[in-house]
Formats: C-alpha cells, structure tokens, sequence
C-alpha cells in the first residue's frame, strides 16, 4: 500500500452507496411482509446488494491491478 | 520433478535477500489477492450453510422478530458505512476522523451482536426443529465473525492511536475494514434467507 486510495472525492459516494443499499433493504423487507414475494426476486436484490458491497466498500478491482497501477 | 527444478532456478543462489527484493513491489497485489482468496474460501462455508437453510426448513418462515431483524440489518448497514469513512480518513491522513469512525463501527458492530443476542434469548423455535438448527448455526457462525471482526477493528484503532498507519502506508486498516465488509455482505444474503423468504 504504497499510495493513499479514495480521495475526498471518492468517500462521498460511500455515501450513495449506503442509501442506495438502505432502500434496497427497505424493498427487500416490504415487499417480503407484505407481498410474500418470491425467492427469486429477494435473490436478485441480494446479489445487486453484495455487487454493490464488493465493488464500492470492498474494492474487488484492486484485487487485479497490476503492481505499478496499483502504486501509480 | 520439474516443480523441484523450477523451484530451484527461482532461489536466489546467494540468500534470501534477492527474491525478497523482487517480490516487494508486488506485495500489496499478493496481499488483496489473498485477502480475496480468504473470502472466497469463506463463502463456500456460508453458502452451504444458505443451502441447508432451503434443505432443512424448505421456504418456510417460522416466528422470527421481523422488526429486530430490519433493525439489526440496519445497524450492521451503518457499521458498513462508518467503516468506509474510516478507510477514506485515514487514506486522507485524517486520523481523527479515522479513529472516530472506527470506534462508531466497534459500537454498532456490538449493538449488533446484543440484537443477535435478544433474538436467541426470545427465539419462539428450538435448536433441535430443522429451522432452528439453520437458524442457530448461520447466525451462530456469522456472530462469530462479527466478534472476530469487532476485536480486529479495536486492534487496528488501538494501533491507530499510537500512531500507526498513515495516508501512504494503511494495508492493516483496508484489510480489516474489507473484512468487515465481508461480514456485512454475508448477512446481505442471510437477512432474507432467515427472515423474508416465504412461499
């Protein structure tokens, strides 16, 4: 970790993030309490939920740059 | 045989020091990479425990607190926000605000681990019907994470407030922080498996 990744930037879409997650939630749970909905469609939020996590929170793509892009 | 030989041309004749010096520029990719290969070990255990939820209960959906388990998907979605806070700080150089979020991410990772707690205390199902078995166990086992989680991120703040980590130089702080977002994506596939799914 040779360079300081998310710049100021970068740290207000941590924001966006969570309300975006936040309202899937709140999908997720009225539509599961009130519709009975199926697995299906709980699975399909779930899966842009984690997409979501993994791509903003946890940074995947860091995982596969190279070396010099990842110090640049 | 020929691993033997490979393995023999890469060491350095004259010590250790060589492959050491050629390995450091790649060493933050090797470690993400392994971080990554760690989680990805880790949901194959989650997602068998997922499916023995649909083998063992069906799609059935026994008496669970459906308001505790909003709040408590709630609280472990707002550690996850103040854990990117605290990565973003300290990548700023910010170790105010990092230590800051930091400590509001233990917290809420504790409220958490208390919601989970009231939710076995109060349970209307016992440990021995097919839904509380995979009730108990992936709660149980992801609890688990929680706490490992929750002592990691008081370690890295201990640390922290000594005067460890910096802008540059923070692996420590982003792979805790990844892990705890791990935790958090876990329970994003979990909530509804425990608690929505119903036909």
């Amino acid at each position: 970790m040779k360079k300081a990744h998310g710049g100021k930037s970068k740290a207000g879409i941590g924001w966006w993030i969570f309300v975006g997650l936040a309202i899937m939630t709140g999908i997720e749970y009225l539509i599961a309490i009130a519709l009975n909905i199926n697995l299906f469609f709980l699975a399909q939020i779930a899966i842009l939920k984690a997409g979501l996590i993994a791509v903003y929170f946890m940074h995947i793509g860091r995982a596969f740059e190279r070396p010099e892009e990842h110090e640049e | 045989m020929a691993v033997a030989t490979i393995a023999h041309e890469e060491e350095p004749e004259h010590g250790y020091g060589t492959a050491v010096h050629h390995e450091e520029p790649q060493r933050p990719t090797m470690n993400q990479l392994g971080l990554w290969l760690f989680f990805l070990s880790e949901s194959f255990l989650f997602a068998a425990l997922l499916v023995s939820r649909f083998y063992l209960a069906g799609t059935t959906r026994p008496g669970v607190n459906q308001p505790l388990g909003l709040l408590i998907t709630s609280i472990l979605l707002c550690s996850s926000l103040t854990a990117y806070r605290a990565e973003s700080s300290i990548a700023r150089g910010n170790r105010t605000a990092f230590l800051s979020y930091l400590l509001a991410t233990i917290a809420l990772g504790i409220v958490f681990m208390g919601g989970v707690a009231y939710e076995w205390s109060t349970a209307e199902f016992t440990r021995s019907s097919p839904y509380g078995a995979a009730f108990f166990a992936m709660t149980g086992l992801h609890a688990t994470h929680v706490i490992s989680g929750v002592v990691m991120l008081a370690m890295v703040a201990y640390l922290g407030a000594r005067g460890h980590f910096s802008a540059e130089s923070h692996w420590g702080v982003e792979g805790v922080i990844k892990y705890w977002h791990f935790v958090d994506l876990v329970w994003v596939f979990f909530y509804p498996t425990l608690y929505l799914v119903k036909f």
